[in-house]
């Protein structure tokens, strides 16, 4: 956990430097333009400073016993959280959540009458309700389809 | 006057104003419960249902489904952690403890009966102040909208007590962040490296899914247990629910402070309404006793930003009736329907509609009192939520942030960013950077920039020497150092 | 004898059933035409971009065309909204869409030809090659001004004080009017950029914040109801309907020629308004029958009726007409006529 806690800060300020760097030498924005964004880039990359060194000196006050201790993620679960943007890019928005939904379900054990009725009501909903009632048009086609 | 109020509940009580606040409202929950579906995209899609209506007959359901939303917003707050709109992400924070502690009934209680009361305060006021607004909302320039945007910020201080350092990081992040984009004087977009996403920077909702909801969800998919954890559960009763709802009364200082809170930043139309819950939030903290349990399953930190929230919207309605100039973005687009329905909002309006805008603040405290009402004969359905297994909730409620966040813009590049900021969200928990910090810094940031930029052109320097100004530097600093008052003091005589 | 008349009448009688066969004929192949021009619209769902959130004036106009639209063609209809880059996003977008006639924008022409010759980041269209549908409406505009203020130009500016406007931005419809005002007029002017909308800078002329203000006719009225503030001069071409004995610039002052033409220009650019375009390279067949489905439409006494009460009228303007004011706006002006535009809408007065 300590290791995270200097890298998180580290790669922080990393990006806010490297972005006020490109703004002043690559983007050549005036001062005016810059103005705002480097003070509170500015305040960030100190702060982060501060917090690495308050980190790497052990001076953090451990959390409090009436703190709710945090669940341990799964590398699986941190996988399924972001898949679903794979599959609405390679099926759209309305067939993409159905299937996401049906393999979801079917992975962590959910009978096929449950994975595929909620796949079913996620149909239902993206088609009938978001695009031919509400006339909100989720794109139905995948999204890397050319035409 | 007392006739203008007379005849304005004449106007309300009538059978077709009163069906279309009927049918409002449960398409407003409906919308509310849906993550990333915000009370402007409800607004959006209902307007044109409202094309042909009498005035009052599609005002009044535009209002009540608006109302009906954000009530929704709050309950998806606290059952799943997730904000509905941006304003509830202050509810979230001591909502989502209790609902984890399997006391979800007591949050949506003191939920509920905070909004609902929060919001007829905040029509009343409405109703009472319209006549004499006008002066009131002019003497509010660009510099007083500075100090009041840079006395949010100082909120992020007190949000982030616990972890000062981490706090201030998030809320300067979030300040950083909300400058992407276009600047205020020169109209550059800062930072677009050709996109033309990023010509405007980056968005709100795509910030605070990402931000909440998927490292609620992720914590759902790791558990697969429901939100409630078991060996806390309580029978789901309307006990509970009742006994969060009388929870407001026995906290009526905060309360009316909440209400207060909310109102006044509604009725400034410079000030973002976002700004509203947490500065309730922090005030609520400050005066409170033992304030380092917030954050754990307080009722104080769900009444004080529901209460501010929802008489915020009764707060904006004055600007918008009362000049023409929207108290905030849904304003903006409700004065769009009231062209649209033929009324033109502004001192006119007041002078011969006043039954009418006294009409619209009845038709306001109804509507936040019955969809609480409604909301309430539906809390146990939603409690049950909580109870659901982790693992079959989970993907259905990311699939809904993603549909509901899409909707809000017709984006894609909205649905992306949840899952980068996503990952921000998720480091941001684990190592206990303020979100709720980041968020009001990103609602602040852009503000105090454009304020400050338009007070040094239009008045040099000297801006900062306005009474008003100096007023509100007063008021922050007192309310900052308010929990330190007896040390400070010492130090005072001492000296 | 009887015969031969016989014959000469059963010939004519013949001549006209081959003649009325053949126009009978020959109208059903018209008809049969129309219908067919319109086939590829029919049971498809069109979209119409607007580049802006939901209740704007933009939004306002699609959304009250759309049924019209749908009852003509037999389309579905959806009005999308697409904010973004000040309402030009979406043209960039609706530029690379394929041009099947199933996509139109209702644009904000002003900001897409000033977007374009200001060099404006994030333009990714050519004004010169979308396709004119029709113009739906534009607007003249009204010079606003604090009621502490002068009553008339001529005092203001012989006063020589330093005028501050409000605006969002240098090209947002109400910094360009301003700047090519003052330049027009001489006016010691300052602009104020940075307000978040047109009627937070309405406000700040309301609170004295700033002195001036020129924004379109419809909100300048709303804005100048019970004397928060006050209307004193039309900037356009003729008066308003809003307020018809507000005076415009061309009767109160009379402009040299190099100072007249910038007005001119801008008010040029004003006359494109607020248009219905499609993508580039539409075929021949179905631009034109889009544009007649526009017409009919724009020009129907009841649909025009039902805009104005609205507060929304329409002033409809023939695509043939739009295409000229694209050429001669962006295609036939001298380099150093760009320059001096770019200069006094960029850079000068602030």
């Amino acid at each position: 956990m300590s290791r995270a806690e200097v890298i998180f800060p580290s790669l922080l300020f990393a990006v806010v430097a490297s972005l006020l760097a490109a703004g002043f030498f690559v983007f050549h924005h005036s001062w005016t333009v810059i103005a705002f964004p480097f003070g509170a880039g500015l305040v960030v990359c100190a702060l982060c400073l501060v917090d690495i060194a308050m980190s790497l000196s052990g001076r953090r006050a451990a959390p409090s016993a009436t703190d709710m201790p945090l669940e341990t993620l799964s590398p699986s679960s941190l996988i399924w959280a972001f898949a679903l943007a794979l599959f609405v890019y390679a099926l759209g928005f309305v067939f993409g959540p159905a299937a996401y939904l049906l393999a979801y379900l079917r992975a962590t054990g959910s009978s096929w009458r449950l994975s595929v009725g909620v796949a079913a009501a996620s149909l239902l909903v993206t088609w009938v309700l978001f695009i031919k009632l509400l006339r909100i048009l989720l794109p139905f086609e995948p999204l890397w389809w050319p035409w | 006057m007392l006739d203008a109020f007379l005849s304005a509940g004449g106007l309300v009580f009538q059978p077709a104003v009163l069906l279309a606040m009927a049918l409002a409202l449960p398409i407003g929950i409906v919308v509310g419960l849906l993550p990333g579906l915000s009370g402007i995209t409800a607004l959006a899609f209902l307007i044109p249902f409202t094309f042909g209506m009498d005035p009052l007959v599609g005002l009044a359901f535009l209002l009540a489904s608006y109302a009906a939303v954000s009530q929704g917003g709050s309950i998806t707050a606290i059952v799943l952690g997730v904000p509905g709109e941006v304003p509830n992400a202050a509810t979230v924070i001591d909502g989502y403890p209790l609902a984890k502690q399997g006391r979800a009934g007591y949050a949506i209680g003191g939920a509920l009966m905070a909004s609902a009361l929060g919001g007829l305060f905040g029509c009343v006021v409405l109703a009472v102040l319209l006549p004499v607004m006008q002066p009131v909302i002019l003497s509010f320039a660009s510099p007083e909208n500075f100090f009041l945007s840079l006395a949010g910020v100082a909120f992020i201080a007190v949000l982030s007590a616990s972890a000062p350092v981490r706090g201030l990081i998030a809320g300067a992040l979030g300040i950083f962040l909300s400058l992407f984009g276009y600047d205020p004087v020169d109209g550059v977009p800062r930072f677009w490296m050709g996109s033309d996403y990023m010509l405007d920077g980056f968005r709100l909702v795509p910030l605070a899914m990402g931000l909440f909801a998927i490292p609620e969800i992720l914590a759902l998919m790791s558990s697969g247990k429901s939100i409630a954890q078991p060996g806390r559960l309580e029978p789901i009763s309307f006990g509970q629910v009742v006994e969060g709802g009388l929870a407001v009364f026995k906290h009526l200082g905060i309360f009316f402070r909440s209400s207060a809170i909310g109102t006044v930043i509604g009725i400034m139309p410079g000030v973002g309404g976002a700004t509203a819950p947490f500065v309730a939030y922090a005030a609520a903290r400050q005066t409170a006793k033992n304030p380092e349990t917030f954050g754990q399953g307080r009722i104080e930190g769900v009444i004080a930003p529901e209460a501010s929230s929802n008489a915020k919207e009764g707060g904006a309605l004055v600007p918008t009736l009362a000049l023409g100039i929207p108290g905030s973005s849904s304003m903006a687009m409700l004065l769009g329907a009231f062209l649209i329905l033929g009324l033109q909002p502004g001192p006119e309006f007041l002078k011969k509609h006043m039954d009418i805008a006294i009409a619209l603040a009845w038709i306001c405290a109804l509507a936040n009192v019955a969809s609480s009402a409604l909301m309430f004969l539906l809390s146990k359905a939603l409690i049950y939520i909580t109870r659901v297994p982790g693992h079959v909730l989970a993907p259905i409620l990311l699939a809904l942030v993603v549909i509901g966040t899409y909707s809000a813009d017709n984006n894609v590049n909205d649905v992306w960013f949840i899952f980068i900021f996503g990952a921000l969200g998720v480091a941001m928990e684990r190592l206990n950077y303020n979100r709720p910090a980041l968020l009001l810094g990103f609602v602040l940031g852009e503000t105090i920039e454009r304020n400050f930029q338009i007070s040094m052109k239009a008045y040099g320097p000297a801006f900062v020497l306005r009474p008003i100004s100096i007023a509100i530097i007063v008021l922050a600093l007192a309310f900052l150092l308010w929990p330190n008052r007896r040390r400070l003091t010492l130090l005072w005589r001492r000296a | 004898m009887r015969h031969h008349r016989h014959n000469q009448s059963c010939r004519r009688a013949f001549l006209a059933l081959i003649f009325a066969a053949g126009f009978a004929a020959s109208a059903q192949l018209t008809a049969a035409n129309a219908q067919d021009a319109g086939a590829f619209l029919k049971g498809q769902t069109v979209r119409i971009y607007v580049g802006f959130s939901p209740g704007g004036g933009y939004d306002a106009y699609a959304r009250m065309l759309a049924p019209h639209f749908e009852k003509k063609t037999g389309a579905t209809v959806v009005v999308e909204n697409r904010p973004g880059g000040g309402g030009l996003t979406a043209l960039n977008q609706l530029v690379r869409e394929k041009p099947d006639g199933l996509a139109m924008m209702m644009l904000n022409g002003e900001s897409a030809i000033l977007g374009q010759i200001t060099k404006q980041p994030g333009v990714a269209f050519d004004m010169t090659k979308v396709s004119n549908l029709a113009r739906v409406a534009h607007e003249q505009h009204f010079l606003l001004v604090n009621p502490n203020m002068p009553n008339s130009l001529k005092e203001i500016i012989a006063s020589g004080k330093t005028v501050k406007f409000s605006a969002t931005g240098r090209v947002d419809n109400l910094g360009d009017y301003a700047a090519v005002l003052c330049e027009a007029l001489k006016m010691n002017c300052q602009i104020i950029t940075g307000y978040k909308g047109s009627k937070e800078a309405g406000l700040a002329v309301m609170n004295g914040e700033v002195d001036a203000l020129a924004i379109s006719d419809g909100s300048g009225n709303d804005y100048a109801q019970g004397g928060q503030t006050k209307v004193i001069a039309t900037i356009g071409n003729a008066r308003s309907e809003f307020k018809p004995d507000v005076t415009t610039l061309n009767e109160q002052f009379q402009l040299p020629p190099d100072r007249k033409w910038l007005l001119d220009f801008r008010l040029a650019i004003k006359d494109y308004g607020r248009v219905m375009v499609a993508p580039p390279d539409m075929p021949a067949d179905k631009l034109k029958y889009l544009q007649q489905v526009w017409r009919e439409i724009l020009t129907d006494p009841a649909v025009m009726e039902e805009a104005a009460k609205s507060k929304r009228p329409l002033k409809y303007e023939a695509p043939a007409k739009l295409d000229q004011y694209i050429r001669d706006l962006l295609q036939s002006l001298p380099p150093e006529k760009v320059d001096q535009v770019n200069e006094v809408i960029l850079k000068k007065f602030s």
